[in-house]
């Protein structure tokens, strides 16, 4: 019982953690800040929701995959192609890129079910392609209107002038950048939420059993189909919605939402972060983001920028920027006098 | 019955293609058990050292094979000294090697992007002409391409079946810690793989880029169908994989010749998805359980 409320533990000090970091960026706009640095952090919102649920499935429960980028594209995709194409509302467009990242998401989770490894990141990375390919020879014409041709997905242009939230109308000119920013937030928050009680609950208990040794894991009678199923599921939810968020904030959607760019700055988010830990995805996303804004002025190398950050973490400190974080704070705890954790917990470590 | 040899003829070419960019990837993942997401960017370097060398250094076409195949093992030794060398035999090194290699891709991209600009080119080395076998004529390059594919294969599995070096190989990758303990330099082992890895890599662009043109990409699409390849054909089976290739090459122009081009690679990624659906370790592979 001792080791039940231990594990629990953990789960208060970081729900707690999440909703002061929330309160804090909801507080932010009222130092009145430049629409340009607003909507910067909405774009900080949005990829940090998206890195946060793709380390849930690849950190976490160690499932190599790498169509999250993909799922987090159907998404942005479902609002825009039912905005576009149908006379239902944007915001009820908005609300269906859930379902759809979550269709995506649980797709992937059963074609990986019986594969392990790297058979995973190929296959995951296939469906990405494979969407790629559909999206870009997409050549018919769906519907003409005044002899204009429009295709379904948009093709290689992409689509654009489908709508937004309209915060112009409802906030009025000069605040319409804060209805996308709290869009966003309430989208980090609450996929922020739900990773917590998953990493720190009985599933995340499971996820680790599975991943440090998935034979002795399955022996011991863990189901890992269904925690995959549910993992995929809750991941492909959050970040389908972060999908249409994104959507609705930039005002178009193109193949370059499914490009290895994209998923190349996602991956090295994470792996600066600190991957399989809680805190980490919001660090690598902000720390990536404000490097990303000073490499602006070397545009051309940004890409390989990111690529030489990645691969020196992977290479000199692969727990992160998290890790690093952990270390200072308990040596900040030692150096004060405070115990933390329990006798057995640090036995364990 | 016309359009069946021509679509099988066409199809073997492009299978051809495929094997070619399937041979060093399915050689370092059977032998070191490492997935190289960076394959591609050495199929790049590879064209691209001799399309300098011609263009730039004034090489004749013909020696251009040099410098490609000298650029292909630098590039393997530095993959080997920057990334391998350092996660190898530590925790997560599938998930770190995925991770890492796809940054190393990205980043040979950007540094050809930049240095040598994003327009396609011609690549000097390759072979005009065509043989004619009764009614069909067959382009010469892509009948290099198939040979060359089969060669580089028996002299892969020579290596690897008959040679110490490749018992060594063998040994390590079977068990890298008892093979540590029987005196097998396992650094050194290593090292060797991704240095043959890159020369092999780096000979296959610069054939393959003889059938379509050089861009910074060029090795990211035979990448993906390698992979795929590979994974069909099941962990490390290198017949297996020229053969999966070949059947693959078939398929797509299949497909495209009764639905349109179009649709040629989506089909094959579709078909190729459900077959692993279907066989999870590969058509010729079985699952490997953990130890506990």
């Amino acid at each position: 019982m001792m080791l039940k409320h231990e594990q629990f533990a953990p789960l208060r000090s970081n729900l707690l953690i999440a909703l002061l970091v929330t309160a804090l960026f909801a507080g932010l706009p009222l130092i009145g800040l430049s629409n340009f640095t607003i909507s910067q952090i909405t774009l900080f919102f949005i990829w940090a929701c998206v890195v946060v649920q793709w380390n849930l499935v690849f950190g976490v429960a160690g499932i190599m995959t790498l169509g999250h980028a993909a799922v987090f594209a159907f998404g942005a995709y479902t609002t825009a192609i039912i905005a576009t194409h149908t006379p239902i509302p944007f915001v009820l467009a908005f609300l269906l890129s859930a379902p759809a990242g979550m269709l995506l998401s649980i797709a992937l989770g059963l074609i990986t079910m019986r594969m392990r490894g790297e058979y995973v990141a190929i296959v995951t990375m296939a469906v990405a392609i494979l969407l790629y390919t559909v999206v870009v020879n997409d050549v018919d014409c769906f519907k003409v209107v005044d002899m204009i041709c429009y295709n379904f997905t948009g093709g290689t242009r992409g689509l654009a002038g489908y709508g937004d939230f309209r915060w112009v109308k409802i906030l009025g000119f000069k605040y319409r950048a804060l209805g996308d920013y709290y869009v966003a937030l309430a989208t980090l928050s609450a996929g922020l939420v739900l990773a917590i009680l998953i990493i720190c609950g009985p599933f995340g208990l499971a996820f680790k059993a599975i991943r440090d040794n998935e034979t002795y894991a399955r022996s011991r009678g863990v189901d890992y189909r269904k925690f995959q199923l549910i993992v995929f599921g809750i991941a492909g939810v959050v970040t389908g919605l972060a999908g249409g968020v994104y959507s609705g904030f930039i005002k178009t959607v193109g193949p370059t939402t499914l490009d290895t760019d994209l998923l190349v700055f996602l991956l090295s988010m994470m792996i600066v972060g600190g991957r399989g830990s809680t805190w980490g995805p919001i660090l690598g996303t902000a720390a990536l983001m404000l490097a990303d804004n000073i490499f602006q002025a070397y545009g051309a190398w940004r890409t390989g920028g990111l690529a030489v950050i990645t691969i020196l973490f992977i290479v000199v400190y692969p727990r992160g920027l998290a890790g690093a974080l952990y270390t200072v704070y308990c040596w900040l705890t030692r150096l004060l006098g405070i115990r933390h954790g329990s006798v057995e917990q640090r036995v364990a470590r | 019955m016309e359009w069946v040899i021509a679509v099988i003829i066409s199809g073997l070419a492009v299978g051809a293609m495929y094997a070619m960019g399937t041979i060093s990837l399915s050689m370092v993942w059977g032998s070191l058990g490492m997935l190289n997401m960076a394959h591609g960017a050495l199929l790049s370097l590879g064209a691209y050292a001799c399309y300098v060398a011609v263009t730039k250094f004034g090489f004749p076409w013909w020696t251009g094979f040099a410098p490609a195949l000298l650029v292909g093992a630098v590039g393997g030794m530095i993959l080997y000294g920057g990334i391998v060398r350092w996660i190898f035999a530590k925790p997560n090194f599938a998930i770190n090697t995925v991770v890492a290699t796809i940054a190393a891709a990205a980043l040979v991209q950007n540094l050809i992007n930049v240095t040598l600009g994003a327009e396609a080119q011609l690549q000097p080395f390759s072979f005009d002409g065509s043989i004619r076998f009764g009614s069909v004529a067959v382009r010469i390059q892509p009948l290099i391409v198939l040979l060359a594919a089969f060669a580089m294969t028996l002299a892969i599995s020579a290596l690897l079946w008959g040679t110490k070096m490749g018992r060594a190989i063998r040994a390590v990758s079977q068990q890298r810690e008892a093979a540590y303990l029987m005196g097998i330099p396992v650094t050194r082992v290593y090292l060797q793989i991704m240095i043959i890895s890159g020369v092999v890599s780096a000979a296959s662009g610069l054939l393959l880029t003889g059938l379509t043109t050089i861009y910074p990409t060029v090795g990211a699409i035979p990448t993906i169908k390698a992979l795929i390849i590979c994974t069909l054909a099941g962990l490390g089976s290198l017949w297996g994989s020229v053969a999966i290739a070949l059947a693959f090459g078939i398929f797509e122009v299949a497909v495209q010749y009764a639905l349109g081009s179009r649709f040629g690679f989506s089909v094959t990624l579709t078909v190729a998805i459900c077959l692993l659906v279907w066989r999870p370790y590969g058509l010729f592979g079985s699952a490997r359980v953990g130890r506990i």
